[in-house]
């Protein structure tokens, strides 16, 4: 469980023009609301956001976010619920804090990595990792920032579901127990391919064949 | 070549490209992407030969998606006609790009293999693209 502090102060403007000129002034519109608390409009310093996110190990943080408003500082536990990222730049656009209770489950989406060269790997076949996150549900002190997933075992044609997933203790998960995490299937050659290939061993066998007739001409 | 089984009319008007791709923009099935960083119209022929590129380079293995589908009708006049005389009879299909798409996503090569499959299928586009990886 990674865990990190964010200072933020009540934003007092509304809308894209004003979110544009936070933006232009190095900040981060964001906001913050939970189960009980009405929804915050905030301002993050854009790089205290940007060494909170990627100065912690993965995605679930919880946070600390202070946040300074007339009345003083007040300090809450929230996770990153959402944040809009720009396509092209990769910049944070907006962030939406989550208040947890540490007492209380959450479910928070927890990335799935597949280790280890699967048998069916090594006989040709292609590894299909389906499923890439699970939605676990557990008290917010047994987060975790993966699950790592041993897919040696898989042959061509096998198939690993979330029912054969060793889950750490306190977390479950609350998805369907038959869905689908990875698959190695068969390669398979189609039709078209199959002349593509015929096609360009054939364009192979003549640029072979060119360099003999050009030093025939020579000769 | 791809194109839609029915539509429920077959002219449409052209419109313009505004605004970035927020959706779309980020990669859900494979390792490695080919993403957009133009707006642009991209044609069902355009689609297929930068997917045979792909599909060339990469020769075995490897799982490919297609992320984009030319659902918009285009028009062109036969050659020597004068202008106007009505909208002219469809041509072809084509898919509406704004920066930062995803076009086609890989899975099951390397990175050094994905990249140049890429950059090859980049080249049958008309507008600039670039090599895209998962986080990890």
């Amino acid at each position: 469980m990674a865990q990190a502090m964010l200072a933020a102060r009540i934003r007092e403007t509304k809308g894209k023009g004003a979110a544009r000129k936070l933006r232009n002034n190095n900040q981060v519109p964001a906001v913050f609301y939970g189960p009980q608390t009405e929804p915050v409009p905030l301002v993050l310093d854009y790089p205290e956001l940007i060494r909170a996110l990627k100065g912690t190990k993965g995605d679930n943080i919880i946070f600390d976010l202070q946040i300074q408003s007339d009345k003083g500082a007040q300090t809450h536990k929230a996770i990153l619920k959402d944040v809009q990222i720009h396509p092209i730049k990769g910049t944070y656009l907006h962030a939406d804090f989550y208040e947890i209770s540490m007492d209380k489950e959450i479910r928070v989406r927890v990335p799935i990595r597949l280790v280890n060269n699967p048998i069916g790997v090594t006989k040709g076949g292609i590894l299909q990792h389906v499923r890439r996150e699970l939605v676990i549900s557990c008290l917010p002190d047994r987060m975790i920032d993966s699950l790592e997933v041993d897919v040696s075992g898989l042959d061509i044609g096998d198939s690993l579901h979330i029912k054969d997933m060793d889950l750490p203790e306190g977390t479950k998960s609350i998805q369907d127990e038959n869905l689908t995490i990875a698959v190695v299937a068969a390669p398979t050659v189609s039709a078209e391919k199959a002349i593509e290939e015929e096609a360009e061993a054939e364009a192979e066998a003549e640029e072979l064949a060119e360099p003999v007739t050009e030093s025939t001409e020579e000769s | 070549m791809l194109s839609p089984k029915k539509v429920k009319y077959r002219k449409r008007q052209r419109g313009r490209t505004k605004g970035k791709a927020f959706r779309g923009s980020s990669l859900q099935f494979g390792d490695y992407g080919l993403q957009a960083l133009e707006c642009g119209l991209m044609t069902a022929h355009q689609i297929e030969a930068a997917r045979v590129a792909v599909t060339r380079h990469v020769k075995r293995g490897g799982k490919i998606w297609i992320r984009v589908f030319p659902d918009k009708p285009v028009g062109k006049k036969p050659a020597e006609t004068r202008m106007g005389k009505g909208k002219a009879a469809p041509d072809g299909w084509v898919a509406v790009i704004k920066p930062g798409r995803i076009l086609y996503e890989i899975e099951g090569v390397a990175k050094d293999v994905a990249a140049e499959a890429f950059r090859l299928a980049g080249h049958k586009l008309p507008f600039a693209t670039r090599f895209v990886v998962r986080r990890s």
